[in-house]
């Protein structure tokens, strides 16, 4: 590995400069890359709608996946309020898309079942779909390092232990383990608080072995065989040390996960495991949509295209900082 | 044993839900529809159940039919144990009822010659049965077989021993006669309890499990193959005793219990007939060539209900608060449109119709909750309501109940307050609804399906005995309230029996435990070569395939 | 190490992780809130005295490890325990409903293996041309499509709208052409590909998709190889080299996601038999969970799991027997 090599020349002290040339170069890499730029925009933008969403939903409220009374959206005139119903009488149904003929410009894609405008509740989907796609990764990324690092570092039955527990929840399906703890955990109203932490539980053994197979690596670097030798606690050794320079495989492979992690919360959500009405969330959209899969194409069509989106770009992303971090393939 | 004495009460809870959240939003038709020109694209009138009679140019009873239900069956078929809408929808084609219900849930006699006998003031009634009936294997029908149909449930505690909980004893006088004794006066047995099917008492009891699924009847058809899970095959049985003759030959009966699934093999053609019609569905499925929904007004009813032992909603006022705080009957127009109608009463009108209650049905409708938000925001405020107010308002996962919920809740938020709407699955649903806890819930949605007689809902739904069984509002009542259930209960006077009801319902729709909502159609979706199909009030009785008002068949 | 004792010590090193399975499986439905016996009662008012009753006919008022052992000594049996909402054995309903759930996820993988290979050879060989770009760009919607997504639009179109397949249910190549009013093994065997191909499509475009990008990564760098390069040099034709020298050795990564994929696919069977009505061991999962059956659920997850354990030695034997460089003692 590049990163660690570096590290060899300059001791017991990591070479913060060193790896932040090695990022600067990653980073030039994927601007160069079409495909990693592609990606790279897709991401943005979502991004940039899911933390907007975020704070104008957390505004008066701070409850994860409620919009609340407040929204900023109302007071510009693309969006509506993306949970409240209109009021008695005033529903218009089920509306298609604009540039259906029964379609109108002020929804461009229809309204739902309650009336509600429907790009609002995509936009607004963004909050749930991506913040939960994003935060389970980490939940795992953070337990999965955790684990990996000190299985790594310490190795013996320490190693064994966590390895076999680790196998052990690899070998149930994500999607399985996930409604199983969910639903059992949650005893039988599910939501979607239950579903991250699920989700999490599920993807620590991916990144555990990742790491691993990293810290096994480094641990045999001199300058951590010196800072052991100085008498620098292990803590501290696998903090500052083992898991900074194991980091940059398993953040291609976070990046790639989080695309994994939003499939699955979709399905969960599709099955109603996930996140519960009104709360706008695309696997739940998904769910309700279902329903009218005959009746309304357009309220099935609209989620999947926003998740398949959203998606491909963590993928175009993570393939192209996979190609700027392995030299193996070149152009 | 324990198990056996307690499941009668959890599945009647389970399966009256599990026949309402599968019948989810079953429907029908409303006042438009049903010119009855036999083109095959519109819905039938809901009250009206004889249209497009036809019958085939050239008699050909080689059909095969397909229908898909909407839910998993129990796989059990021998009625005594069955106690499942979706077995039973097979059964009831394998057996004949001593009494049937007709197209307006109105009993007439089937296997029994004409109308009982009663005699010391309602307990004590003797039938007599037509001579020369046969069970599929070839033994006669007789009275000692009617009497072993009427006393096995409660004998071998069985799922359906609350059904006929109140005989006493039923012995056959002779093979052509019975005389069967109640306990008491008991006032729906001659509109409902009656219609019991008929079983061979000595080839079932030779081997209860084996009969449980390859039984043996005297109906038009008989079992011909049986995948548990899977499917059900009968046949046409040629020597059927009663006119008209099937001419359907054989009929396989498959589960599809999601709906959109269900929907696409019907539009498809991949299947002939499919049970229940989603409301959300009904636009495609009535404007979609080459398919045509069936429906009938069913006795169906859904409700919402307030805790009135614990919180807030233990005042009259807040529930009356909530009831003016959003419109029942826009929801159910909007929501479940010619799916179902709105209720104002415990009693859906078929229930009222056919057992001729003669209700004030219309005086009723006057004294529900109207929509005025204002009216609500004042009477919370009176009530001492604290602001932040979020009451928890629990309904069955998925469909329309958990969209009533929603609504409510937004349209309390709309005046200030607010609400924790869980959709739950059914079977959490069950074990939370009942428990009288406040941090369980202040509200809950759920439906009970009856029959002609008023008593299913009545004492089920409201009587004391039931609280945290089958009705978890725990409302304590006024006055003589639950007596007034009870005692209409156990008398065969219909006159008496109907003053007191009126009393109850006026009661009820004054202090508002419960606030009725609306009852569901019951639906199917055929493919038009499907012609003489009609829906029945009973979703057991579906599809009805022959009787004397209809004769299935396929225009190939 | 011969490949009889790998196998051997493959399988014996499974043992631990299934034991494991039933441990997280134990504990996690033993989390619930809500007790198994409420669950039972569901809605019944039940005294002290009944509940008590039933924990002690259930054996629930025993410590935990205790009823894990007696769990664990009816799983060496074969018995998983009893469904409470379909009054039948656990082992029972899984043997009728492990058929279909197989015959969907194998032909998935068929589906899989017959379209990503060749595409992931082509698109290397002609890398950066038009094919490889077209082919990229599917597998990449493949692979951020949700199946059951691909399942409902498979539906619309092609039994909906075209009426070309049907949109449900599967037809079982082991029941009697009977059974279905087929006549005769043609048009059973016509039916049952008929009503595979729509689920088979749904499920297996992201196991195709992820395939496809590994197939076309490993070619492009066996064929950069030293070992190609030396082919080349000595004049060996193209042909011969893409067949004989590169395919080979890119294969191998092929064999491992094969088996590690299997998880998604098992999950992903869930999705698919929701949507297509297809009463496999999903769709059990499924209602056993709107249930909270909670034996089902423990019987079905143990035994996903361990079709996912046997799925991964077999891919790791098959791998072994493949590369001669294998030695039989890596223990990962």
């Amino acid at each position: 590995m590049a990163v660690g090599e570096t590290q060899v020349e300059s001791g017991a002290e990591p070479a913060t400069k060193e790896t932040e040339t090695g990022w600067r170069n990653t980073l030039r890499k994927i601007k160069q890359d079409t495909t990693a730029r592609w990606g790279l925009y897709v991401i943005t933008i979502v991004l940039a709608i899911t933390a907007y969403t975020l704070i104008d939903g957390n505004l008066s409220r701070l409850t994860f996946g409620a919009v609340s009374d407040f929204t900023m959206a109302e007071t510009l005139p693309i969006f509506e309020h993306p949970e409240r119903l209109p009021p008695p009488g005033e529903a218009e149904t089920n509306l298609p898309p604009a540039f259906h003929a029964d379609g109108t410009m002020s929804h461009p894609l229809g309204t739902d079942p309650n009336g509600r405008d429907y790009f609002t509740r995509i936009v607004y989907g963004a909050q749930v779909s991506v913040s939960v796609g994003i935060a389970a990764t980490f939940l795992g990324l953070l337990g999965g390092t955790i684990i990996g690092a000190v299985a790594g570092y310490y190795g013996g039955w320490v190693d064994d232990v966590l390895m076999r527990a680790i196998e052990t929840v690899y070998a149930i399906p994500p999607l399985i383990l996930i409604i199983v703890f969910t639903v059992f955990v949650s005893g039988g109203s599910p939501d979607v608080m239950y579903a991250i932490v699920g989700v999490g539980i599920a993807f620590i053994p991916v990144f555990a072995r990742i790491i691993r197979s990293e810290v096994l690596s480094v641990r045999e670097m001199d300058y951590i065989e010196a800072a052991r030798a100085a008498g620098v606690k292990d803590r501290d050794i696998i903090l500052r040390h083992v898991i900074p320079n194991s980091f940059a495989p398993v953040l291609v492979y976070a990046t790639l996960q989080i695309g994994v992690t939003i499939l699955i919360v979709a399905g969960i959500s599709f099955l109603g495991f996930g996140a519960q009405p009104p709360t706008p969330d695309w696997g739940e959209m998904l769910n309700t949509s279902h329903g009218y899969m005959h009746s309304n194409v357009w309220l099935s069509i609209w989620p999947g295209l926003a998740i398949m989106i959203t998606i491909m770009g963590f993928n175009l992303f993570g393939d192209g900082l996979q190609d700027a971090l392995d030299p193996r393939i070149n152009e | 044993m324990v198990r056996q004495s307690l499941q009668p009460t959890r599945r009647r809870v389970l399966a009256s839900g599990a026949a309402v959240s599968a019948a989810a939003i079953a429907g029908c038709i409303g006042e438009d529809g049903g010119d009855g020109d036999g083109n095959g694209d519109d819905v039938a009138d809901i009250s009206e159940f004889q249209y497009d009679r036809e019958e085939p140019d050239d008699g050909d009873r080689s059909d095969s039919l397909e229908f898909l239900q909407p839910a998993e069956r129990d796989e059990d078929f021998d009625p005594v144990v069955s106690f499942d809408s979706y077995s039973m929808q097979v059964a009831n084609l394998v057996f004949d009822g001593l009494y049937e219900w007709d197209d307006q849930l109105e009993l007439e006699p089937k296997i029994a010659d004409g109308m009982p006998e009663e005699e010391d003031d309602g307990e004590t009634y003797i039938f007599e049965i037509q001579e020369g009936i046969e069970f599929h294997n070839g033994d006669e029908v007789t009275a000692s077989d009617v009497a072993h149909s009427f006393t096995a449930p409660v004998e071998e505690e069985t799922q359906n021993a609350a059904t006929y909980g109140m005989i006493e004893s039923a012995e056959a006088i002779d093979d052509y006669s019975l005389e069967v004794n109640l306990e008491f006066p008991y006032g729906p047995f001659t509109l409902s309890t009656m219609a019991v099917p008929v079983v061979p008492e000595e080839v079932r009891t030779e081997d209860r499990e084996a009969f449980n699924t390859d039984p043996i009847g005297s109906g038009p058809f008989q079992f011909a193959d049986f995948q548990a899970g899977e499917y059900v095959e009968l046949e046409r049985w040629d020597d059927y005793w009663d006119d008209p003759q099937p001419y359907v030959a054989d009929i396989r009966f498959e589960a599809a219990p999601d709906d959109a699934n269900r929907i696409a093999q019907v539009l498809a053609g991949d299947t002939d007939v499919i049970d229940t019609v989603p409301a959300t569905e009904w636009d495609e499925v009535e404007g979609a060539d080459g398919v045509r929904i069936h429906g009938s007004r069913s006795p169906s009813y859904m409700y919402l209900a307030f805790n009135c032992n614990e919180g807030e909603t233990t005042d009259p006022d807040v529930r009356r608060a909530v009831g003016h705080s959003f419109s029942m009957r826009e929801f159910v127009n909007e929501h479940l449109g010619p799916a179902a109608d709105p209720l104002e009463s415990p009693v859906p009108p078929i229930t009222n119709e056919s057992g001729n209650w003669d209700f004030p049905m219309d005086e009723w409708e006057g004294m529900m909750p109207e929509y005025d938000p204002d009216q609500a925001e004042q009477l919370l405020a009176d009530a001492g309501v604290p602001d932040d107010w979020e009451p928890r308002i629990i309904a069955p996962e998925g469909g329309p109940r958990e969209a009533l919920a929603e609504r409510i809740g937004s349209r309390l938020t709309e005046i200030g307050y607010g609400a924790d709407v869980q959709g739950m699955s059914f079977a959490t649903l069950v074990d939370t609804y009942n428990t009288g806890n406040v941090d369980d819930y202040e509200m809950y949605l759920l439906g009970w399906t009856g029959g002609p007689d008023p008593d299913v809902y009545y004492y089920n739904l409201f009587h004391e005995s039931q609280e945290g069984v089958a009705q978890g509002h725990f409302y304590e009542g006024q006055g003589e309230f639950h007596d007034n259930i009870l005692n209409a209960r156990e008398s065969a006077d219909q006159e008496e029996r109907r003053e007191l009801y009126i009393s109850v319902t006026e009661e009820i729709l004054e202090y508002l435990p419960v606030l009725p909502a609306y009852t569901e159609h019951n639906t199917m979706a055929a493919r038009e070569e499907v012609k003489d199909l009609h829906a029945h009030p009973s979703v057991s009785y579906n599809p009805r395939i022959v009787s004397d008002y209809q004769n299935t068949w396929i225009d190939e | 190490m011969g490949l009889l004792r790998y196998t051997t010590y493959r399988f014996a090193q499974a043992i631990p992780v299934l034991i494991g399975i039933s441990i997280l499986t134990f504990v996690l439905a033993n989390l619930t809130p809500g007790d198994p016996v409420r669950l039972m009662l569901q809605g019944v008012e039940a005294d002290q005295e009944m509940i008590e009753q039933i924990e002690a006919q259930y054996g629930l008022d025993r410590p935990l490890y205790e009823r894990y052992l007696d769990y664990m000594a009816g799983l060496v049996q074969g018995d998983m325990g009893h469904s409470f909402h379909r009054n039948r054995s656990v082992s029972e309903l899984i043997a009728s409903r492990i058929g279909p759930t197989l015959l969907l996820v194998l032909s998935a993988y068929a589906f899989a293996l017959a379209t990503s290979i060749p595409l992931g050879i082509i698109a290397a060989k002609r890398r950066n041309e038009p094919f490889d770009h077209v082919s990229r760009i599917v597998a990449l919607i493949g692979v951020s499509t949700p199946s059951f997504w691909i399942g409902i639009m498979l539906i619309l179109i092609f039994a909906v709208q075209l009426g070309w397949l049907p949109s449900a249910g599967l037809v079982y190549p082991w029941w009697s052409p009977e059974t279905y009013g087929h006549d005769g093994y043609v048009e059973h065997f016509v039916e049952t590909i008929r009503h595979l191909l729509l689920p088979m499509i749904a499920l297996g475009t992201l196991q195709m998709a992820t395939l496809m990008r590994v197939e076309r990564t490993q070619m492009i760098e066996s064929l950069q190889g030293e070992y190609v390069k030396l082919a080349r040099a000595y004049g060996v034709p193209e042909r011969t080299i893409l067949r004989k020298h590169a395919f080979q050795v890119a294969q191998l990564p092929i064999i491992t996601i094969v088996g590690l994929n299997l998880s998604t696919a098992l999950g992903g069977a869930v999705l698919t038999e929701f949507v297509f009505n297809i009463n496999g061991l999903g769709r059990l999962f499924y209602d056993a969970i709107v249930q909270l059956d909670y034996q089902v659920i423990m019987g079905i997850t143990m035994i996903i799991a361990t079709m996912f354990v046997i799925g991964v030695i077999i891919t790791d034997i098959a791998y072994a027997y493949i590369d001669p460089r294998v030695t039989y003692g890596e223990a990962e």
